[in-house]
């Protein structure tokens, strides 16, 4: 198990710098730099000053060197678009609304989608089932961006229920956390459904059923345990996943989150910010995959005492 | 007291295209402390009818009964709450294959708990100690060990054991046992059935042992139904049944269990000719995986070791023994299709162990091979047309219409209407689907043919069908079969000679007729005496022996009473004790 961990944590690191590079690398590859632009040109003198102080007039393999060995050291550099904090404590200030929000937008999410799940596998053909199809069908289908704009049309415009957007209160957080779940939910739904079944068609249940154990036992000891099973592993990346959904549902809900900073600094090209938004969310996916993993062995005994126990 | 009573019992399943009766007016009463066999083959009502008897059918099923009664309860009229106190109190359950039936994320320990304390209130320790107690009492020895297993963690045999023990936790009325030995091995089968016989007698509980296999029923019960099409063809004492059967199903079944008990030793035609196949000190090793703590290490396991066989034209060999015991192996690499670590193989005399794929492919023509499981070697996508006709594209032989044609016509020759042709085979039962895999199989003319455990997924007359099929077959097109299977009536009824192996050795070979009277070796004599009994007045009290009963019970013979030279040593060799019969002995002087 150790050697399992270790070998796994390697490979965090490995795939972490794999990351750093390709992103660096495409990132510089995008036409422009942070201090293109349009409308109020700078002069060329000016434009080089502000690159060498940033060391961007420096060749690229050195800047990648010099940022790694900033970042090994904590130091994550300075965002271009607001030079008087570091980047360190505007993600502290901007992952909160995101966690918040998101966190608990996939929570109640899955938990509702797996009650539903559980409901429709449990009294299949019924209207629950159709139900539970036709909700996951269409939070899989509708993306999120659009799902977003129809709950501020129906709750804030019309109905005028809610405020349309902002941070702060908590009636703000309403229709964010309900665009934030509607994945989470369809997801759930669709795949207890599809593990209850798997589970409630195995001889063992019926074996279970001889036994004389009550209904409400067999399913909530039994086939849930079973059914957890492939449904963990699904649980943490989804969460991570909810990174992807945070660009639009904080774009259309105006939410200052991790989100939101994601939009600006790639437009900004604040190349700082940008890489580390990026690390984040590697390091998060893969954190998720191994914790999941680890879940999965614990809760399968085939994995965790291996099949060669005999 | 009646304990079961059953009359005028109906089930149908609803289905796509309307509905299935599965049971057709059944007629079944026990008394406490009786044993009943109900014997027939899958599809003829006998597991749904015991199902519907503890309402464990699915809600598709539609049970209809002027009676259906466990212990004087109306089960279709019972609430939920009083069929889970009749279930597993009243009619415990043991299924086919115990591998499937426990919950496989909680220990052996969790679920014999949980089962005394649905039905019992004692405390977790109690019932921990009790379950303790029935795995002794199903003569499983680490008892205490077993009970932190989980279930993946136990062998077949181990595994129905517990099954049993579990069973039996809360002294049950009746116990009901779903073709319990059917997924075992024969040698594991005749324990068991014993074991259940043994402690239906010690608890004074009623038995009904549902199964295919008349054997099985002469060895364990007292009165039999003989079930087919949903309805009851005929019911009477074991001797009753077995003496002068009425029904012409029942005859039948009773032809085919007794299939080679009447042949007798032939006189060998002792022409020696080039062997259709040979095998020469063929071995096969495979890399074990030991985790250590930080590195894996890897561990030789032998899998088939140093085997010598030889096939002689037109005979069919068997190849028999337990599972593990390299029979498969051996089968797959005589074909090449799993490579060998060491050893020869000889095809009509010449040695295709180290050809390469093209020069191969001219030899695969010449030999073919039919597996147990014929759903999965048959492509779902293909026609059986297709799948016939496939061997002669791959080997370029003749238009597609003259393929199809012949592949046609192979339908015909093993009994099948051309009009299959452009089916698929999720619409053929498991005996058409291994007539169409023979058709494949021989539709190249092949001189050579492995069948490994081709009749062991079928039923008792389809399998007599098969093996006549088989035999025809042979006859007509001057087969060599090597026929790999564990089920030993079958091995008698049609081979000529027998190799048994066991722990990747071959321990004993003989013309069949001798190996059956006259077995040499201790492991050859445990696998015979394991055969269920074809007469219920054959039964006894059997004697099961260790792997180091076997290894301490190796036969030790004197140089001068064996027919052939061998020099005297302390290993194990195999020496010949007769013409043709070898066996693998301690050669002393």
């Amino acid at each position: 198990m150790i050697v399992y961990l270790i070998k796994r944590l390697l490979s965090v690191a490995v795939t972490f710098f794999i990351v750093s590079l390709v992103i660096f690398l495409m990132m510089h590859a995008v036409p422009g730099g942070p201090f293109t632009e349009k409308d109020m040109p700078l002069s060329a003198a000016v434009k080089a000053a502000l690159n060498a102080r940033l060391g961007l007039d420096q060749p690229l393999w050195v800047q990648y060197v010099n940022y790694m060995a900033g970042v090994l050291q904590g130091n994550w550099g300075v965002p271009y678009q607001s030079p008087g904090e570091t980047v360190i404590s505007l993600l502290q200030q901007a992952w909160v609304p995101s966690l918040i929000l998101g966190g608990s937008g996939v929570i109640i999410g899955a938990a509702l989608g797996i009650l539903i799940g559980m409901a429709a596998a449990l009294k299949r053909n019924s209207w629950i089932d159709y139900l539970a199809s036709t909700l996951s069908v269409l939070g899989l289908t509708i993306p999120v961006f659009v799902i977003s704009m129809l709950l501020i049309l129906i709750f804030a415009v019309w109905l005028n229920w809610l405020p349309a957007s902002g941070w702060g209160k908590p009636e703000r957080w309403i229709l964010p956390i309900i665009a934030y779940a509607a994945i989470p939910l369809a997801t759930y739904a669709r795949y207890t459904r599809s593990a209850m079944l798997d589970t409630l068609n195995r001889p063992f249940v019926t074996a279970l059923r001889a036994k004389g154990l009550s209904e409400r036992r067999i399913i909530f000891q039994h086939v849930l345990r079973n059914s957890a099973i492939p449904m963990v592993t699904v649980f943490l990346p989804m969460f991570m996943g909810t990174a992807t959904g945070s660009i639009f549902v904080e774009a259309m809900f105006r939410i200052p989150g991790l989100g939101s900073y994601f939009v600006s600094s790639i437009e900004n090209r604040d190349y700082p910010l940008e890489m580390a938004l990026v690390l984040m969310f590697t390091i998060g996916i893969c954190f998720a995959y191994l914790i999941s993993d680890i879940a999965y062995a614990w809760l399968n005994p085939r994995i965790r005492l291996g099949d060669d126990a005999k | 007291m009646t304990l079961v009573n059953i009359k005028g019992l109906k089930v149908s399943f609803r289905q796509h295209g309307g509905q299935i009766d599965a049971v057709r007016g059944v007629d079944i009463q026990l008394a406490e402390g009786e044993s009943l066999g109900i014997v027939g083959e899958s599809g003829s009502g006998k597991s749904v009818s015991c199902l519907a008897l503890m309402r464990l059918l699915p809600n598709t099923a539609t049970i209809t009964a002027d009676r259906l009664e466990l212990d004087g309860v109306d089960v279709l009229k019972a609430k939920p709450r009083q069929m889970s106190a009749l279930r597993g109190k009243i009619a415990a359950l043991i299924f086919q294959d115990p591998a499937t039936a426990f919950d496989p994320v909680f220990t052996i320990g969790h679920q014999m708990v949980e089962t005394i304390r649905t039905h019992r209130d004692v405390t977790k320790e109690t019932a921990l100690a009790e379950a303790e107690q029935l795995l002794l009492k199903v003569e499983i020895k680490n008892a205490r060990d077993v009970l932190n297993y989980y279930p993946h963690q136990l062998s077949g045999g181990m595994l129905q054991r517990a099954m049993i023990a579990m069973a039996l936790s809360c002294r049950p009325k009746v116990l009901i046992a779903d073709e319990p030995t059917t997924a075992l091995d024969v040698t594991i089968q005749a324990q068991i059935l014993q074991l259940i016989k043994g402690l239906q007698a010690e608890m004074g509980m009623a038995l009904i042992m549902i199964t295919h296999d008349l054997g099985v029923v002469a060895e364990t019960v007292e009165r039999v139904v003989v079930m087919y099409g949903g309805r009851v063809m005929e019911e009477g004492t074991v001797d009753q049944i077995f003496d002068t059967p009425k029904h012409s199903y029942t005859q039948s079944l009773l032809a085919s269990l007794r299939a080679g008990e009447s042949r007798r030793a032939e006189p060998g035609t002792g022409e020696p000719i080039a062997p259709a196949l040979e095998l020469r000190n063929l071995s096969k090793v495979y890399a074990l995986r030991r985790r250590g703590r930080i590195f894996s290490t890897y561990v030789d396991f032998p899998a088939v070791r140093g085997v010598n066989l030889v096939l002689p034209r037109n005979k069919i060999v068997g190849l028999v023994g337990e599972s593990g015991s390299g029979k498969s192996t051996t089968g797959m690499m005589a074909m090449r299709l799993l490579e060998p670590t060491a050893g020869q193989i000889f095809v009509d005399g010449t040695d295709i162990s180290k050809l390469d794929v093209t020069a191969l492919k001219a030899f695969r023509r010449r030999m073919q091979v039919v597996f147990q499981d014929s759903y999965s070697a048959l492509d779902p996508m293909m026609t059986l047309a297709q799948i016939i006709a496939e061997p002669l594209n791959i080997h370029g032989v003749k238009s597609s219409r003259e393929q199809t044609e012949e592949a046609l016509s192979w339908l015909e020759r093993v009994g099948m209407d051309r009009s299959f042709g452009n089916r698929y085979p999720h619409e053929l039962s498991g005996g058409q689907r291994q007539r169409v895999a023979i058709a494949r199989a021989l539709i190249l003319g092949p001189s050579v043919l492995v069948a490994d455990e081709p009749t062991s997924a079928l039923d008792v007359t389809v399998k007599a069908q098969i093996i006549g099929l088989l035999k025809n077959l042979q006859k007509q097109m001057g087969l060599s079969m090597l026929f790999i299977s564990h089920d030993l009536s079958v091995v008698r009824s049609l081979t000529d000679s027998v190799v048994v192996m066991y722990k990747g050795r071959v321990v004993e070979q003989a013309p069949t007729a001798n190996i059956f009277a006259n077995p040499r070796h201790p492991y050859t004599r445990s696998l015979l005496d394991a055969i269920p009994v074809t007469n219920p007045r054959d039964r006894r009290e059997r004697t099961f022996i260790t792997a180091d009963d076997i290894a301490a019970g190796t036969p030790r013979l004197s140089r001068s009473s064996l027919a052939a030279e061998a020099a005297a040593g302390d290993i194990p060799q195999l020496v010949s004790v007769a013409p043709g019969h070898l066996v693998e002995a301690i050669v002393t002087n």
